[in-house]
């Protein structure tokens, strides 16, 4: 609760107003696609990894969805997919990216994909070669079991340390490969024929192989990665198609590199990359690793494979790649591929950081040959950030979804190639902001003084420290100055802020009826004198926490005399009030919508007394009368309303938890009631005390034992 | 251990429990970097919430049981607070130490707790700064937390009205 409320809008009070917000962060929008519209002329150095494909209303999964149902045919989800497809493409064309992506874009997986690729189908979906259309693919992803038991879907596994699944291949040592998903041509060629050239990514051979497993039947004992000679056929013909529909650039994933692998499969990667060779020559080639730092051994043996022309590393998470690159060295004439952008979460990014490790690499690596890059495929976080309109400009200034991590990088690589020194302070400043929820999620924020102004404190702040005070207290407050006033009133009006508890008060009326006087003890005799008060009409029959007990005729109303917060409680129906003494009290500090009861006791000479309580809740009272032997009420109670602090109430120990549970409730900090088991009872007698009301909550309670 | 990085790029490692007195922070290493930026807390604010950490990671590493610390709840003290209380008294006294500083410090500390979501330590400080407004009339609390008085003097005398009830010191 409490951070609820401070988190409602701290800047807002604190001095950073609507409009200034507002402004502020159209600003930094704007700057951005100035940035934009610079590059244009001439394209960054600038790649994303992947990007997500579920579309920025999840629209492919909807449409999945549907689809699967039978309620759409596959030629309207192909075509959903086309157009994200092409609306990926063109945004990342737009924000200028040098290095785009195509075949990321999935279904499912990247890996079953890759297996659709391969023709590397599982036995039970009687695949019989060809062109894997889309019901092979489907059955591989989700299986049909509820038709066919065996027919169960392939097994599903975290992908690396990401909450994304992939279909595990099965394969074994008669796995026959066949090149059988022409997928990534055809998306490359999908892109080229929107004018946009692309980078087609392919899970890299010995990752594909590495998170294979043996097929059921198989000899557990069986490597996947045996099979690398006969993938690699495959691998080379969608090679050789991408270079014929003229695909300059390729990238291979192959995140498994990050992984602490032993010699022999580090060395498959140097085996299969060799045999690649003669296909990739006249390609440019990117081996792309992910979700971590690459261990040195690892490090040494991709900068060395052959047929390669760039590397792409996790700089985020695998910061240390960077000393591995400055102590090893970077291969000469090669790329590299800086992933400085985090892929794994939505916040803005660093960029003064971010330049900060660019920099640091740009006396390894030729300048003309480091690349701005995402850390990891964006395909992990949400799509865009534009279409939340739920969330609060200044929340989103800190924030980054895939759409905007693309403009980052394309933001960096920009400032990489300007001048020295422009390039961090052609960032536009993030201001400073002291909203929870922003800051929680801000990881770019350039140190700020603190310059808090006390007069300025939060109005949530001031709640809350206000919350703390006595009543006197806080009205002394309302005049320090207009905000504290306003603040003050706001408390006392609200209905749905805890009135501050409110010190215990002894009234009485004087003679003349004009005046009635408060003196609370606890304020060390500072007296309080109200003038009869037009909204108090009736009797005083008690008061408590701060409350005044009124009754009028049949209504039973609680009044703050100085708030004028005014509580209705049920009507008394069942006697003529004026023909008895009657004196309340009120079980525990309450507000309009708190929970408390109300105790009324009457008396009368020669009449059996009779006491009722009612819950704000209740619609009517709760009569325990004396005249049921049951229950006693012993009362104290006198003319003068001082008494009011010594009411006994005693019932059996059977009645007592029933009717009086809500008052016994030990409420908060300073339980206004105690309940008692007097040892010298032979009968099974509770004892509940409404304590001492003139007391102090905290040093004066004291109990009275009747 | 954990590394928070300070606005203005000052480097603590902490150990997990110290630093897990933040809710934001428990939160975001189940599922981020162990690197923590805190860009807008500065190193000398910084110092002091760990130090609060520190102090209440040892203490609270034994968590209470509800009776004790209803029992606590009852036995102490000078505020009213409806918050937890803090129940260890010797942990008590040394929070009332840890908060006497200046108003501008303190705020700093609210500021960075509430933004790390510190609950307690959020607590402990509104409620020093409360201690400090109670007993005191507007022109000292003024003067405490240097506040001009910006009420005209028509809109005092309003206040004087609108309040019927007088204030009489015997």
């Amino acid at each position: 609760m409490f951070s609820g409320f401070l988190l409602m809008d701290m800047c807002s009070v604190l001095g950073f107003g609507c409009e200034f917000r507002d402004a502020s962060s159209d600003l930094y929008r704007s700057e951005i696609s100035v940035f934009v519209l610079d590059i244009d002329e001439e394209k960054m150095a600038s790649h994303i990894v992947g990007y997500p494909c579920m579309g920025p209303k999840r629209e492919l999964q909807t449409e999945l969805e549907t689809f699967w149902s039978g309620e759409s045919s596959s030629d309207r989800l192909q075509k959903v997919a086309a157009d994200l497809r092409s609306s990926v493409w063109k945004q990342m064309a737009d924000a200028g990216i040098k290095y785009i992506p195509s075949n990321t874009f999935s279904y499912f997986d990247q890996m079953l994909d890759t297996t659709a690729m391969l023709g590397a189908v599982p036995e039970r979906y009687n695949y019989t070669g060809d062109e894997i259309g889309f019901d092979i693919y489907c059955l591989m992803a989700r299986g049909n079991a509820s038709a066919v038991p065996a027919l169960k879907s392939m097994e599903k596994r975290q992908w690396f340390d990401t909450n994304k699944h992939f279909s595990v291949p099965e394969l074994g040592p008669n796995t026959n490969f066949s090149y059988s998903s022409h997928k990534a041509v055809s998306e490359y060629k999908e892109a080229k024929a929107l004018g946009i050239e692309t980078v087609p990514v392919l899970i890299g051979p010995v990752t594909y192989l590495l998170l294979s497993e043996p097929a059921k039947g198989v000899e557990k004992s069986f490597c996947p990665l045996s099979l690398l000679e006969s993938i690699l056929p495959i691998y080379k013909e969608v090679i050789v198609e991408l270079k014929a529909a003229g695909a300059s650039w390729i990238q291979f994933d192959e995140p498994t590199l990050v992984l602490d692998l032993q010699s022999d499969k580090l060395h498959a990667f140097t085996e299969a990359y060799s045999k690649l060779e003669s296909s990739l020559s006249g390609l440019n080639v990117l081996v792309e690793t992910y979700f971590a730092g690459v261990p040195a051994e690892a490090y040494k043996i991709v900068t060395a494979l052959k047929g390669v022309s760039g590397f792409g590393f996790d700089l985020v998470r695998g910061i240390g790649t960077v000393d591995l690159i400055k102590t090893e060295g970077f291969p000469a004439g090669k790329y590299l591929f800086a992933g400085v952008v985090n892929g794994r979460n939505i916040w803005a990014n660093d960029h003064t950081f971010s330049l900060s490790i660019l920099e640091k690499l740009e006396g390894a690596v030729d300048k003309d040959k480091l690349v701005v890059s995402t850390s990891c495929s964006l395909m992990h976080i949400a799509v865009d950030l534009d279409k939340e309109s739920k969330l609060d400009d200044e929340i989103k200034s800190w924030l980054a979804f895939a759409a905007q991590k693309v403009i980052e990088v394309n933001a960096l690589a920009k400032a990489l190639v300007g001048p020295k020194g422009e390039a961090s302070s052609s960032f536009p400043k993030p201001k400073f902001s002291r909203n929870l929820l922003a800051l929680l999620l801000a990881s770019s924020e350039p140190p700020s003084s603190l310059e808090i102004n006390e007069s300025e404190l939060s109005k949530d702040l001031l709640h809350f420290i206000f919350s703390k005070l006595s009543l006197i207290d806080l009205l002394i407050c309302g005049d320090v100055c207009t905000r504290w006033c306003k603040a003050v009133r706001l408390m006392c009006c609200s209905s749905d802020i805890q009135v501050p508890q409110a010190p215990p008060l002894f009234l009485w009326q004087d003679k003349s009826n004009e005046h009635t006087h408060y003196v609370s003890l606890w304020e060390d005799q500072m007296q309080i004198q109200i003038q009869k008060n037009s909204c108090i009409r009736g009797t005083i029959i008690g008061f408590a926490h701060g409350w005044l007990i009124i009754v009028a005729k049949d209504h039973v109303y609680l009044i703050d005399p100085i708030t004028h917060v005014r509580i209705d409680l049920p009507l008394i129906t069942f006697v003529d009030t004026n023909s008895w003494d009657f004196r309340g009290t009120l079980s525990s500090p309450s507000s309009p919508d708190g929970d408390f009861t109300v105790i009324i006791i009457f008396s009368s000479q020669g009449v059996d007394n009779f006491l009722i309580f009612a819950n704000t809740k209740d619609e009517q009272w709760t009569h325990i009368n004396t005249k049921n032997e049951e229950v006693m009420i012993y009362s104290m109670l006198e003319n003068n309303i001082t008494t009011m602090d010594e009411i006994h109430l005693f019932a059996p120990s059977d009645v007592l938890p029933i009717w009086f549970t809500p008052i016994l409730r030990p409420y908060r900090r300073e339980p206004t009631v105690f309940c008692i088991r007097k040892q010298d009872e032979s009968i099974d007698l509770f004892m509940v005390e409404i304590i001492h009301m003139r007391h102090k909550f905290d040093v004066g309670t004291r109990l009275v034992i009747g | 251990m954990i590394k928070l990085v300070s606005g203005d790029g000052a480097e603590f490692e902490v150990e997990e429990e110290v630093a897990f007195q933040s809710k934001i922070i428990k939160d975001i290493v189940a599922d981020a970097d162990d690197v923590i930026p805190l860009p807008t807390v500065s190193s000398k604010v910084l110092i002091q919430v760990i130090e609060y950490c520190r102090k209440h990671a040892a203490v609270n590493s034994f968590p209470l049981s509800p009776s004790s610390s209803a029992a606590a709840a009852a036995s102490s003290s000078s505020s009213i607070s409806y918050s937890k209380p803090v129940s260890d008294p010797a942990l008590r006294a040394w929070d009332n130490e840890f908060v006497k500083l200046n108003n501008s410090s303190l705020f700093d500390i609210v500021i960075a707790a509430n933004y790390l979501d510190i609950e307690e330590l959020v607590d402990l400080v509104l409620e020093t700064v409360a201690d400090r407004i109670k007993g005191k009339q507007a022109q000292e609390i003024r003067r405490q937390f240097n506040i001009e008085n910006d009420f005209t003097p028509e809109e005092e005398e309003a206040l004087r009205r609108e309040n019927s009830w007088a204030f009489q010191n015997n």
